[in-house]
């Protein structure tokens, strides 16, 4: 072994080398986890979720196994193995003695003075304490008491060199030391029981292990890892997956909930989420689960399902598929209430209802149900006990509905909408529950939003500032379910979506709380923003442009938004333009006679008026309805 | 002044030259297997559209032991163009969509790439298929195209026609809409009355 | 090679041996192909201009049909007209797609009438959805639409028909009559006030 290199004898600095290694690792993901944690917690309590009182007892079950299940994963045990190395070698540290590694070599120290002290007084001390330390001066003294003071004597001497001695000094600058170069060590953090000896080809052995195999191994994985799931969360295969079939559907089939089905059953995260399940085993899981009667297994299928759908609608929007589009969110519903295809859903979501008695009923909607007496509601619902009815009507009056208030195009900054601008989609709302059937007057104030500086730098912030929407009632999907609203923009010309999908978590609920007065009087109503940016620049042509806007719950079958938008794109209002100019000063002022002493002009008293010109009245151009595109089919049939 | 011998250790001169040896080995050896597992996957893929089923009849009948009638060569030949035009047209349709999803992360570059080479492989074919027209006679060539592209559309206007049925279907199916033999309708809601259509 | 077609040199026929799906309708496409071809008696096809005969005889099939509307035998005016797009569509594939399109757009507009007027809602929706597919997109064609879908109790899909046609036909009387009878339909639905 080379001589050169130290090896760590005492075990002083391994310890030190690992514990900075293991830190850079565990204390990063620890604080992460730790936020993320805090952040969830705080975030669930927030506006009053429908509590879920029926929960299926699999459900449950399911629910808890996925906690425990979440907390032993192999992160978390990474985690505390990093901890527990952490505690032993702050331990190792703090326990082992340190043997200095470097004489520093420190005159002023030496001699007791400091810094900048003149050459007199350096001197004068350093005769002092050479008398103090000489060793003929010492009597008596042990053999290893004499040692010490002579090399004390000696450092003393080359002390007072290096702040004197020409030599001497230009040493101790060079190089720290008066005597010159020193011997450098070099010291590397391994245990020498490790590096000589028998173990050192293992250490050999072990190193080329670490960087021609783990090391390539780790990257790969890392890299196949990122490259296994895209940004939106979902498989890179399975959105390969989603658009191959999207692109090969035939386009005379309708597209129904069971083509989705379909789709979503061949998700390449089943392999590793159900291995040994085929696509057709994934369906009849999820048939299942619509039919609320699950396995741990279909729970298992359908808990990813929303992730899937995410991908799958973020896909099928930006092939510009609206019909599919609009199937692939309702199928979402149709999982999160564990409901299958029907026109009878929206009271089929609510709890202790008889399936049978709502399909022969002729009622649709909640709405309706809310107005009839109430044993007309019991046999709609087929529910005999009054308290099961109190159950289903207080979870139906929860479920928010959307009433629309306004919808139009905005340039924030700008009052119209002008050519080639950035703008954004502004739907004003009246969150009202199924009890509600009169229709809020809401003022103009309300509508009304702050035109300060900051609020056009960022239009989204209101929507944001609204509160997030709470836990959304769904006591059969396996795992708790955060609410939200997704919107599309589509183009009324061709009718297909155009631009990309926006979620929301966000909206005011308080409006479910009022009564059907306090609702309809509208002064203690909320008004909901939803706003949607357009990514696409308005168009450098003025005229009207019709869109189509739909926002909809991902998790209850309910009074949705589907409406038409005009923009209408206008060029900015012209300010009247004021006249710089300055006249001509007047013939019997001071200015008009300095002026003509110089000889400039001057306007003469007796000018006509009709000198004056007329300010240009500005024009607002009117801006002629340029009608969208049509093939106008006269048909002389008759 | 450190006066310790270096102890002297004899290093063939061969050492450093296998070591060199063996990096660049291991380095070449990795490369080819790479690009080895590279391209078994590209090819073992699945092909972006489905199979093409008309390209596989032309073949199939031009290669066949009894050659039959050349009418029924052209016409395969035109049943292989009009897909072609379909696939090139869809492909057209979709590049934007697969540029928006690519740039959003939403698709990998395998994807994207594979996406790419199925815009070329048409290429190819349309170029193949212009030289079979040849074939069958000169000078078809200019009139060809024209011709594949009206035979397609109108192949897909029939498709859609007749996908009727089944589409009224499926939506009854959807909506919860019953019909009785004698053709009313059983409906889950309530309807208004007979909301006879006057159109004109 | 595989096998999947075989080949009958007396009727030019090719059948298929593999039935898998879509294989089937390949066949079919191609033997219809053949079969225009060899029935032109051209060496290629021609420029498409429709036949002439083909064409006497659809506007005989549609004269018919319109009559019975007229006289209200609905029934009887739907068969002429299905019967009339089935020998339209026996027209050579080559020729104009603008006018096999044209004249599909004209059947299937009397044709949604004649169910409409008969009751048969889902038949009349399903054709005025492919009207307007194929960008026949006038005010009527948007009505037709609507009311089917209005007399099928879907309502709310009927407001968004209406409010889509009256994009393209600002104004129309009618499409914004039936605009408000849909959102009057969608309220009672709901039991709100109107």
């Amino acid at each position: 072994m080379d001589s050169r290199y130290s090896y760590d004898e005492n075990s002083e600095t391994w310890p030190v080398f690992v514990l900075a290694l293991t830190s850079v690792a565990v204390v990063p993901l620890t604080i992460a986890k730790v936020y993320s944690a805090l952040s969830t917690n705080v975030e669930l309590q927030h506006q009053d979720a429908i509590e879920q009182r029926n929960i299926p007892p699999q459900v449950l079950k399911h629910r808890s196994d996925q906690k425990r299940r979440s907390s032993l994963t192999k992160k978390n045990i990474f985690l505390v193995f990093g901890w527990i190395v952490i505690a032993a070698m702050v331990y190792l540290v703090s326990t082992t003695e340190q043997t200095p590694t470097q004489n520093l070599f420190d005159p002023y120290e030496l001699l007791g003075v400091e810094f900048g002290t003149p050459e007199k007084v350096i001197k004068s001390t350093y005769r002092k304490l050479s008398v103090k330390y000489h060793p003929d001066k010492i009597k008596g003294a042990s053999e290893e008491e004499m040692k010490e003071l002579e090399e004390r004597f000696v450092l003393i001497t080359k002390a007072y060199k290096a702040l004197t001695d020409e030599e001497t000094k230009e040493n101790y600058e060079k190089y720290g030391h008066p005597d010159g170069a020193q011997p450098v060590s070099h010291g590397i953090a391994l245990p020498k029981f490790l590096v000589e000896g028998k173990s050192s080809p293992l250490l050999l052995a072990l190193y080329i292990a670490l960087i021609g195999g783990a090391l390539p191994y780790v990257v790969g994985t890392w890299w196949s890892q990122v490259k296994k799931v895209t940004k939106r969360g979902i498989y890179s295969d399975t959105a390969e997956e989603f658009i191959t079939r999207l692109m090969n559907q035939n386009p005379a089939k309708h597209v129904g909930m069971s083509t989705i089905l379909t789709w979503l059953s061949n998700a390449a995260e089943y392999k590793d989420l159900l291995p040994g399940k085929t696509p057709e085993q994934i369906y009849s899981l999820y048939e299942e689960y619509l039919n609320r009667k699950p396995s741990d297994d279909a729970l298992t299928a359908v808990s990813i399902v929303p992730t899937l759908i995410n991908g799958l609608f973020d896909i099928t929007a930006n092939f510009r598929s609206t019909e599919i589009t609009l199937t692939v969110v309702d199928t979402l519903k149709h999982f999160t209430q564990a409901l299958p295809e029907g026109p009878k859903n929206e009271l089929l979501q609510l709890p202790c209802v008889d399936t049978d008695a709502v399909n022969k009923s002729k009622i649709v909607k909640l709405g309706r149900l809310t107005t009839l007496p109430r044993d007309e509601i019991k046999q709609t619902l087929g529910i005999k006990d009054d308290a099961e009815l109190e159950e289903a009507l207080r979870v139906g009056t929860r479920i928010p509905k959307l009433d629309l208030i306004s919808a139009k195009f905005e340039v924030p900054g700008e009052t119209v909408v002008t050519p080639s601008s950035t703008s954004v989609i502004n739907v004003k709302v009246a969150v009202k529950s199924a009890r509600h059937h009169k229709k809020a007057s809401v003022s103009q104030e309300k509508l009304e939003e702050d035109q300060s500086l900051e609020a056009m730098r960022d239009p989204f912030k209101i929507v944001h500032a609204q509160p997030p929407l709470p836990l959304a009632h769904a006591p059969f999907f396996p795992s708790e379910r955060h609410s939200g609203y997704v919107g599309f923009i589509v183009l009324q010309r061709d009718g297909k979506i155009c631009d990309q999908p926006v979620l929301f978590r966000n909206l005011d609920l308080s409006n479910l709380d009022l009564s059907e007065t306090e609702f309809k009087d509208g002064k203690k109503v909320t008004v909901g923003t939803f706003k949607l940016p357009v990514s696409q620049p308005t168009p450098a042509q003025p005229g009207k442009y019709q869109f189509r806007v739909i926002i909809k719950s991902l998790d209850y079958f309910t009074q949705d938004i589907d409406t038409s938008v005009t923009m209408h794109v206008q060029e900015p209002p012209k300010i009247e333009e004021v006249n710089y100019d300055i006249p001509d000063p007047e013939e019997n002022s001071l200015a008009g006679t300095m002026a003509e002493l110089r000889g400039e002009k001057v306007k003469s008293g007796d000018s006509d008026d009709e000198d004056e010109e007329e300010s240009d009245l500005e024009e607002e151009e009117d801006f002629t309805d340029i009608n969208t595109d049509t093939e106008e089919e006269d048909d002389d049939e008759d | 002044m450190d006066e310790e011998e270096m102890p002297i250790t004899k290093i063939s001169v061969y050492t450093p030259l296998i070591y060199v040896t063996i990096m660049i080995g291991a380095l070449v050896v990795f490369s080819i297997k790479y690009r080895q597992k590279k391209l078994k996957e590209l090819t073992s893929r699945k092909p972006f559209f489905d199979r093409n089923i008309a390209k596989e009849m032309y073949f199939e009948l031009v290669n066949a032991d009894e050659k039959p009638n050349e009418q029924v060569l052209k016409a395969a030949l035109i049943r292989r163009g009009a897909e072609c035009i379909k696939r090139t047209l869809k492909l057209k349709e979709f590049t934007p969509f697969m540029n928006v999803l690519y740039h959003k992360g939403s698709i990998s570059d395998d994807l994207w790439e594979r996406f790419q080479t199925a815009q070329k492989v048409e290429e190819i074919e349309i170029q193949e298929l212009v030289q079979e027209t040849e074939k069958y006679k000169k000078g078809w060539v200019s009139k060809f195209l024209p011709l594949l592209q009206e035979v397609c559309l109108n192949e897909a206007l029939a498709k859609k026609y007749n996908g009727l049925k089944d589409k009224k279907v499926d939506l009854l199916h959807e909506w919860g809409i019953k019909v009785n033999d004698d053709g009313t309708y059983v409906f889950p809601n309530q309807t208004p009355h007979k909301q006879t259509a006057t159109v004109k | 090679m595989a096998a999947n077609l075989s080949y009958d040199p007396v009727t030019k026929h090719v059948s298929a041996l593999d039935t898998s799906e879509g294989y089937i309708e390949e066949v079919d496409a191609l033997n219809r192909l053949t079969k225009d071809l060899v029935s032109s008696g051209l060496e290629v096809p021609e420029n498409g201009e429709p036949s002439k005969q083909q064409t006497a005889m659809i506007q005989k099939l549609v004269n018919s049909a319109m009559d019975a509307m007229k006289r209200r035998a609905y029934a009887e005016a739907i068969k002429n007209i299905t019967v009339a797009i089935d020998a339209a569509s026996r027209r050579k594939r080559w020729e104009a797609f603008q006018v096999q399109l044209q004249e599909l757009i004209g059947f299937l507009q009397l044709r949604t009438d004649a169910y409409m007027l008969s009751a048969k809602y889902a038949d009349a929706l399903v054709d005025a959805d492919l009207l307007l597919l194929m960008t026949a997109l006038t005010a009527e064609n948007f009505l037709r639409k609507g009311i089917a879908l209005l007399n099928l109790g879907r309502y709310d899909e009927a407001r968004v028909v209406f409010e889509r046609g009256l994009c393209f036909h600002e104004g129309n009387d009618k499409l914004v009559q039936h605009l408000a009878v849909s959102k009057k339909l969608i309220a009672e639905e709901n039991g709100d006030a109107v």
